[in-house]
């Protein structure tokens, strides 16, 4: 592993909001301002317009190389330098601008500097995993992503129902992180490198056919996704998510359903669906035995939920679910086939969710107050009389969510579904026929069972009259954060083909395949046929 | 009747072994937190002589420092100042017995089964002499590297890139970053009380 001056002129936008964080903690220590709305404001600004520097730093930096080629800068040791890894960073940037913006008055005054620093950190652990293309970055990464979520569990609320959840939190996500361990040092001790291209160099080589040490890659497969699955919130690691979720206040509960999901897909995409493809079977029989399991706990589950946060939670993980049967595609597609489609489905279906979810949060954070915050399903009645823009955009996400045809969401379970199914209809074996159209009408029929609750929620705030008013002192930048999740999801539910085309592109470069000539520019149309 | 090298060899791995699984063991049955910290101090102890007796000298002294002589030593001091009389002793419910029993007994049988299935393992090498600690596959060249001695990227002909082979000071750099912000977790943990107590004061002030 190298780290040389490319990597930290590569790394310099994490390096910045990092140093950025620090200034956070270190200024606001060193100015022992007054904690009021004023400071609160003040910080909230300073820490969004760090990550829009740092965004900038992104696109000025290594935007206009990346954009234009697949891969720039092969083989720099610890880092994976192409547009995977960028735009990647880039959901994980805008992600946390707007989860800064919703923080603006979520918080406590005391402690706004200590969770606003924290929170880039977090930003910064997502945006180095997804950087990563060796074992121990990849860990420290996602590390640097747990930590400051632990931190931030804590300064969300202070009462016993926050501490229950931090502590459950903290202890499944350090067991979590040992499994993970685990399977890494397998792949180490098979490989004999950290370095993920010579891990999937030795996987290609030998087979675990052979009696050889690949008998071991099984082993660390299930390790490694049982390490993910709880990140991702995936059955069956996905028992914490509704306790933790209802604990937390509603800014938390959007981090938690966000950032870890984004670290956790890209792993799973670049650890999983690129390193370790030539598994054979076993590999994506268990993605789509997990996949159906997820999608229906997650989803059965939510039907009779009252709470709003832990209604989230379930549905967080039945998204979960949908994102492994691209994962399965991506692993039964046979190894010499270029670009099944597979990957760039989770990854346009990981953008769809995130924003969607992220207005929900944002918006019912924005309804409620610090002290007193929308807890049951039942207290957004009649908001769509009192807070119309609000309603309509919780009303926006929740259709995204459930997947009805003009929203962001439809796109990313069509493209999930049709390339399950192109996987099906293309290949002569007929146990891949099987599984994978079994799998597509599971999803489909998940995808109905789910419309239920999310249009639940879109009824209960437009065809029932409130009792007493929701507080919506959640501020500004909560609405703006909501207003502008919303607007993408719109505007990518109408001109889905840039994010069609990004995605495949991003897939493309994440297995080291060279772009088509067709895809050379950034705006080249797209047809939904591929 | 001095046994050769070789007996001396099996002897220790079956006394580690041993005591590694008995002392797990020990773990899983005793009730009282301050014994289980002890008995899997031994256990992982005698788990760091498996290792070197395996050719993994890195990863044994790793076990012994991080483990053994860090983790557990403070997970003892920690027990006995916490320790209250409720909560020294731990019981665990059918229930769990059972949940723990399905999901510890499926790790154990996939990872038999996974170590039964290597041809090398399962047989002893014929050509014992030949064998040599050099191509074995350990944590050794990653401890060398935590040094700033790079044995895996020695070959590497670009001269620019071998200058950049300064070990793992980007990770230590990350590392350091995590600490930080543990250390302000722990901070206001620690001064959470005193915030309230002030909060309230100013409440009851207006």
């Amino acid at each position: 592993m190298f780290s040389d001056t490319t990597t930290v002129w590569v790394l310099w936008p994490e390096i910045a909001l990092a140093a950025l964080a620090v200034w956070i903690y270190v200024g606001n220590a060193l100015f022992r301002p007054k904690p009021n709305t004023q400071t609160r404001l003040g910080w909230t600004t300073f820490a969004a317009a760090a990550v829009a520097f740092a965004g900038f730093a992104l696109y000025w930096h290594q935007g206009g190389a990346v954009w234009r080629q697949s891969l720039v800068l092969e083989g720099h040791g610890p880092l994976a330098i192409d547009y995977f890894a960028y735009a990647m960073r880039t959901v994980a940037l805008l992600a946390g601008f707007l989860l800064v913006l919703q923080a603006s008055r979520a918080g406590e005054n005391e402690l706004v500097s200590e969770y606003l620093g924290t929170l880039l950190l977090a930003i910064v652990g997502v945006m180095l995993t997804a950087s990563a293309n060796e074992l121990i970055f990849l860990f420290l990464g996602l590390e640097m992503l747990s930590i400051p979520t632990y931190v931030l569990l804590f300064l969300g609320r202070r009462d016993g129902a926050t501490a229950e959840a931090t502590i459950k939190y903290f202890f499944l996500s350090v067991a979590s992180s040992a499994m993970l361990l685990y399977g890494f040092g397998f792949l180490y001790g098979m490989a004999g490198s950290t370095s993920l291209t010579e891990i999937r160099a030795a996987l290609e080589t030998s087979s675990a056919a052979d009696g050889g040490l690949m008998t071991m890659a099984p082993l660390a497969l299930i390790l490694v996704f049982a390490g993910l699955g709880f990140r991702i919130a995936a059955a069956p690691f996905h028992f914490y998510a509704p306790d933790v979720y209802q604990g937390a206040t509603h800014a938390n509960a959007s981090l938690l359903s966000i950032l870890p999901k984004i670290a956790g897909v890209v792993v799973f995409v670049r650890l999983v669906g690129v390193t370790m493809p030539a598994l054979g079977d076993f590999a994506w029989q268990l993605a789509i035995v997990l996949s159906i399991l997820t999608m229906t706990i997650g989803n059965v589950s939510a039907l009779w939920q009252t709470n709003l946060r832990r209604l989230m939670a379930y549905s967080s993980i039945a998204h979960s679910g949908y994102m492994l049967i691209g994962l399965a595609v991506a692993l039964a597609a046979s190894p010499a086939e270029a670009a099944t489609g597979g990957l760039s489905s989770v990854i346009l279906y990981l953008f769809v969710y995130v924003f969607a979810t992220l207005g929900a949060f944002a918006a019912f954070t924005y309804l409620g107050a610090k002290d007193r915050e929308v807890n049951r399903i039942d207290e957004l009645a009649g908001v769509a009389k009192t807070r119309p823009v609000a309603a309509a955009i919780i009303a926006v996400c929740m259709f995204s969510l459930s997947g009805i045809p003009p929203l962001a969401g439809f796109w990313g379970k069509l493209a999930l579904f049709g390339n399950a199914i192109r996987l099906a209809t293309n290949t002569e074996s007929a146990t891949l026929q099987w599984w994978f159209i079994v799998l597509a009408v599971v999803g489909v029929l998940n995808a109905a069972v789910a419309a239920a609750y999310y249009l639940r929620i879109v009824g209960v705030m437009y065809f029932r009259t409130a009792d007493t008013a929701l507080p919506s002192q959640g501020g500004w930048g909560a609405w703006s954060a909501a207003a502008a999740a919303a607007a993408m999801v719109l505007a990518v539910g109408v001109l889905p083909g840039r994010l069609f085309d990004n995605a495949q592109r991003a897939e493309l470069a994440v297995k080291g395949i060279a772009l088509p000539e067709g895809l050379s520019q950034a705006d080249a149309p797209t047809s939904l046929a591929k | 009747m001095i046994p050769s090298i070789t007996d001396w060899h099996s002897f220790f791995f079956y006394l580690f072994a041993t005591v590694t699984c008995v002392f797990a063991l020990a773990v899983l049955f005793a009730t009282n937190i301050v014994r289980m910290a002890f008995y899997l101090i031994i256990s992982l102890g005698a788990s760091a002589g498996l290792f070197i007796l395996a050719g993994a000298e890195f990863l044994g002294v790793m076990q012994l420092m991080i483990y053994v002589g860090g983790t557990l030593v403070l997970l003892v001091f920690g027990v006995m100042l916490t320790a209250q009389e409720r909560f020294i002793s731990m019981k665990t419910r059918g229930g769990e017995w059972v949940m723990a029993a399905i999901v510890g007994g499926a790790l154990l049988v996939l990872l038999v089964q996974t170590a039964f299935s290597i041809d090398d393992w399962t047989a002893p090498r014929a050509d014992l002499s030949a064998v040599s600690a050099i191509e074995t596959q350990t944590a050794t060249r990653l401890g060398l590297g935590l040094l700033g001695i790079r044995p895996d990227q020695a070959e590497e002909a670009d001269p620019v890139l071998r200058q950049g082979m300064s070990g793992y000071l980007l990770l230590f750099e990350i590392v350091s970053v995590h600490l930080l912000v543990v250390l302000i977790g722990a901070a206001y943990l620690a001064r959470s009380k005193r915030v309230t107590s002030l909060a309230r004061a100013a409440e009851m002030r207006r």
